[in-house]
């Protein structure tokens, strides 16, 4: 069953001469339980793509849908398409974009928080144990490493249990360590939390181990679909 | 360091928004300054000018001079000028001397305007003005000239110091120039430390903005000192632009208060010229860059100080407080996880905030503070000029004198009051036939004027124990009622007569001439009561009349008319009611003005700063705020949490400053008005609603333009800016 469908996206930015098409007509499905890795060089649109799956840039106007277990979020509002966000996807960021003043639990259930919803404890103790932040939980930001801050936000990504969890170079500002860890985080939450995961990334180790590599090129899927 | 310098000038311009608003604050202060200065050296030169029309241009005098000794005078050390005069002329023009613009007043002399050889003998003496050439020392130059003087055998002289002039000439010892001088410093001590201390916030935020651009340049070699620099650079090119623009603010100001002082003040003398010496320019703009460095200099410190890893980290101020911090469960459940955010923002960093805060304090307080200055002022106004319904008030005359006065005017509104030595505190009140007739037809009488109107109004009462009551004593009587009044027959007597007075009406409103709380009175009209067995008090025949515009003219006949009095006549005193009452008015609208001018240029300064430090805040969380959005949050609960945080910023502002203000203004009336006169403190309630109005519009406004700023860019292209 495909999870993720889109169709005929495209991105344009500036006009005229200068106008560049970031995303050019893709079309991409993906199915429920895939680690799929989406690779390219820099500029070819990867993260453009990656934004308007995660609700978080919108492609032009009446180009394409992009169809998330069966919703269009193209055509939501503003207002909806945030409750969906908090709802369905999960984004990890590049730099880890933690909120400053609230510490590793609150950072972890900011989403599910937004939604009203009480705090699962025992499911949030399992996760803060899988992402080996046990004995940081009530840590500002400030106060860990660069691959513990990414663990964080691959948390508050995780916790909400969304259908799609999409990554944006998440090991781009990390060390090799740092990053395998990362990496065995996604697949874990993939294998043992079921979970659909999208990752953008230019490291072709990482790539290697998705179950498929989508390669993006001038904004378009050369390899993969 | 020219590549810094670019940078710099390239920071001011991209952030332009907060340069100008940083400049506006500076250019306020300097402008601030400026007009305090100027008005004070206006007023000082005006005093001055002033002293020396009344009493003559010169420091001392030496009269009955012979004329073949004039030239120790003239020779002695310390002399820059003399000029001479004779004998004694009422003329009433003032005259110059030959070749010299000095007046002197030549209504006690007549001036001499050339001297020659010929008048210089031995008998004939003369009055010497002298202008020393350092004034401040006029008492030791005086002695001196005074001992030649003895030395050639003249002992006759009079030495006379002009002091009315020495007063302005730097003669420092006299009282009041002492404390002119304290209380000009401590009001721009005030201007400039306030100053400092709210433009110091926007160099701190500019600085806190660009701590890693400041991070690249020192890892690539810059020294703390060309860091520095480039801080006060910063701070000189505001100062640069904005220092000109305030003093031509100021001088602005300063005129437009020399009108308005002038229009409000007409009837005093000539009314304030405009002073304004060089160097009160020069130590403007000296004390503006004073400000502006001194602003800048703890950024320029801090920024000096980071290392180069912590700059590029640039870990901002969020304190590391591991302590749980505790949100309200209200906050929770009302305003949702943006509530819980925003309120562990104003808690965890402090700084951020508090430099805000502290603004709004300091303008809160000292708003409420002086306000309470001004209402006090206007209720000593009100205790002093109470309304009694009249303009003018003559006294000191008879009936006849009145109704002279009434003749010759063609008064209309008037009364005649006359009181009579009753014993007890009900007193008895005789009023002139026509306002006794109205104010009895207004109290329902219908055609019987013989009889008392009584003003039935509270007596207090003073019981054993202290306590005061109140009591409407005369609520037993109706009319037709008689009551029997005591009277003594002379001032020393013990023993008492009684008169029976029959009560025609009973009201509560007063008649022209008597205060509200005046105690309950009978009146009675003096003409168809038979008053003849009535005793009344001497001197106690008063007009209460409203003349409309001819006060001037009653005025004057008046003065004309005492000045003319023949022995045994009566001498009649008006009192301008209106004109003193208004000109009172006008002399604390003026206060007011200057007060409260002071205090909203105070306040603007500090706006300046709350603009700057609450629009960088929201603008160094523009990330934060993408994210908030990335994972979720809803346009609407985002504006609940800024408006959260505005009511945050708002009660915590007024929580401190309103009581704050509400001790200063409580000290300044303890201090000024209770200790001389008995007025009862009053809570200052209109200023401070009117602070809760203006903090709540100000922050609201302030915080939605910042937010409109920053979330017309896009949620991605936010995160993805890796500067801060």
């Amino acid at each position: 069953m495909n999870i993720l469908s889109v169709k005929k996206l495209t991105k344009t930015y500036g006009k005229g001469d200068s106008l560049v098409k970031a995303v050019d007509n893709v079309s991409l499905e993906v199915k429920e339980g895939e680690f799929v890795a989406i690779i390219g060089a820099s500029g070819s649109g990867k993260s453009t793509l990656l934004h308007m799956i995660g609700g978080v840039d919108r492609p032009d106007k009446n180009s394409g849908t992009i169809e998330i277990s069966g919703t269009d979020i193209t055509k939501l509002s503003d207002n909806k398409l945030a409750i969906f966000r908090r709802q369905n996807i999960g984004i990890i960021y590049q730099f880890y974009n933690l909120i400053p003043v609230l510490n590793v639990r609150e950072n972890i259930t900011l989403s599910q928080d937004l939604d009203k919803k009480p705090v699962d404890e025992k499911y949030l103790n399992e996760l803060i144990e899988a992402l080996g932040l046990k004995n940081r939980e009530t840590h500002l930001p400030n106060q860990l490493s660069g691959g513990q801050q990414q663990r964080v936000a691959i948390g508050r990504a995780l916790y909400g249990r969304p259908a799609l969890i999409l990554a944006d170079e998440p090991t781009g500002n990390l060390d090799s360590k740092s990053s395998k860890e990362i990496v065995e985080l996604l697949k874990l939450a993939n294998r043992k939390f079921k979970q659909t995961v999208i990752v953008v990334t230019h490291d072709l180790e990482i790539a290697k181990q998705a179950d498929r590599i989508i390669t993006v090129a001038d904004g378009k899927i050369k390899r993969g679909k | 360091m020219r590549a810094l310098n670019r940078l710099t000038i390239a920071n001011l311009r991209k952030n332009r928004k907060r340069s100008i608003v940083t400049m506006i604050g500076v250019a306020l202060s300097v402008a601030l300054i400026f007009a305090v200065i100027s008005i004070a050296t206006s007023f000082w030169q005006t005093m001055r000018d002033y002293a020396i029309t009344e009493y003559g241009d010169y420091h001392e005098s030496f009269e009955f001079i012979p004329g073949d000794k004039l030239s120790i005078v003239e020779n002695a050390a310390g002399v820059e000028s003399v000029f001479y005069a004779k004998e004694f002329n009422f003329s009433e023009e003032y005259l110059y001397l030959a070749g010299s613009e000095m007046p002197l007043p030549s209504k006690i002399y007549e001036p001499i305007y050339s001297l020659d050889d010929s008048m210089r003998t031995a008998d004939q003496q003369y009055v010497v003005f002298v202008r020393y050439d350092n004034p401040k020392r006029h008492e030791r130059r005086g002695k001196d000239i005074g001992y030649a003087l003895e030395d050639a055998e003249i002992y006759t002289y009079t030495r006379r110091t002009n002091n009315q002039l020495l007063l302005f000439d730097g003669d420092i010892d006299y009282n009041t120039t002492t404390i002119f001088a304290c209380f000009g410093a401590l009001i721009l001590g005030i201007i400039v430390i306030a100053s400092i201390f709210t433009i110091r916030n926007s160099f701190n935020i500019s600085t806190t903005e660009r701590t890693r651009e400041f991070g690249m340049l020192s890892s690539v070699g810059a020294t703390p000192r060309q860091i520095r620099r480039s801080v006060y650079l910063e701070a000189l090119t505001i100062g640069v632009f904005s220092i000109p623009a305030g003093i031509a603010l100021g001088f602005i100001a300063t005129v437009v208060l020399i009108l308005v002082t002038n229009t409000l003040l007409g009837i005093i003398q000539n009314g304030l010229s405009l002073f304004v010496p060089w160097w009160v320019y020069l130590a403007d703009a000296v004390l503006g860059f004073i400000i502006v460095l001194l602003s800048s200099a703890s950024a320029a410190i801090r920024a000096g100080r980071l290392t180069p890893i912590e700059a590029i980290r640039s870990n901002q101020d969020i304190k590391a407080k591991n302590k749980r911090i505790k949100t309200n469960r209200f906050i929770r459940s009302y305003f949702g996880i943006g509530g819980v955010i925003a309120d562990k923002n104003l808690k965890r960093s402090r700084q951020k905030y508090r430099t805000t805060v502290v603004s709004i304090v300091v303008s809160v307080a000292v708003f409420v503070g002086m306000s309470s200055f001004v209402i006090d002022s206007q209720r000593i106004i009100e205790n002093f000029y109470p309304d009694f319904g009249a303009d003018y008030i003559v006294n000191g005359g008879d009936e006849s004198d009145y109704d002279e006065i009434v003749k010759k005017f063609n008064l209309n509104d008037y009364v005649i009051h006359r009181s009579i030595r009753t014993a007890g505190r009900i007193s008895v009140v005789t009023l002139s036939r026509d306002y006794f007739e109205k104010y009895a037809h207004n109290a329902g009488v219908k055609d019987d004027f013989e009889h008392a109107v009584i003003l039935n109004s509270y007596l207090s009462e003073t019981h054993s124990n202290g306590s005061r009551s109140f009591k409407k004593v005369l609520d037993e009587y109706k009319p037709g009622d008689d009551y029997t009044i005591k009277m003594y027959p002379d001032e020393n007597s013990a023993d008492t007569i009684e008169y029976k007075l029959k009560i025609s009406a009973i009201t509560d409103k007063n008649p022209m001439g008597t205060y509200e709380n005046d105690n309950p009175t009978f009146y009675i009209s003096n003409d168809y009561y038979d008053i003849k067995s009535l005793i009344f008090a001497d001197g106690y025949s008063q007009m209460f009349a409203n003349p409309g515009d001819q006060s001037k003219g009653i005025t004057a006949y008046l003065l004309e008319r005492s000045s003319e009095a023949k022995e045994g006549e009566n001498i009649l005193m008006g009192v301008d009611f209106k004109a003193s009452r208004d000109q009172t008015n006008n002399i604390i609208t003026l206060a007011a003005i200057f007060m409260y001018g002071f205090i909203v240029v105070v306040a603007l300064i500090g706006v300046t700063n709350i603009f700057n430090t609450i629009t960088t805040n929201i603008q160094l969380r523009a990330k934060e705020f993408a994210m908030l959005k990335s994972v979720g949050m809803t346009d609407d609960e985002f504006n609940r949490m800024i408006r959260f945080e505005t009511i945050l910023y708002t009660l915590r502002a007024l929580l401190i400053g309103l009581p704050i203000g509400i001790l200063i203004s409580y000290g300044i009336h303890y201090l000024l008005i209770e200790s001389n006169i008995s007025l009862s403190y009053q809570l200052p309630l209109i200023p401070i609603i009117i602070s809760i109005a203006v903090v709540a519009l100000l922050i609201t406004f302030i915080m939605r333009y910042a937010v409109r700023q920053v979330s017309k860019q896009n949620i991605i292209e936010t995160i993805r800016q890796d500067t801060v």
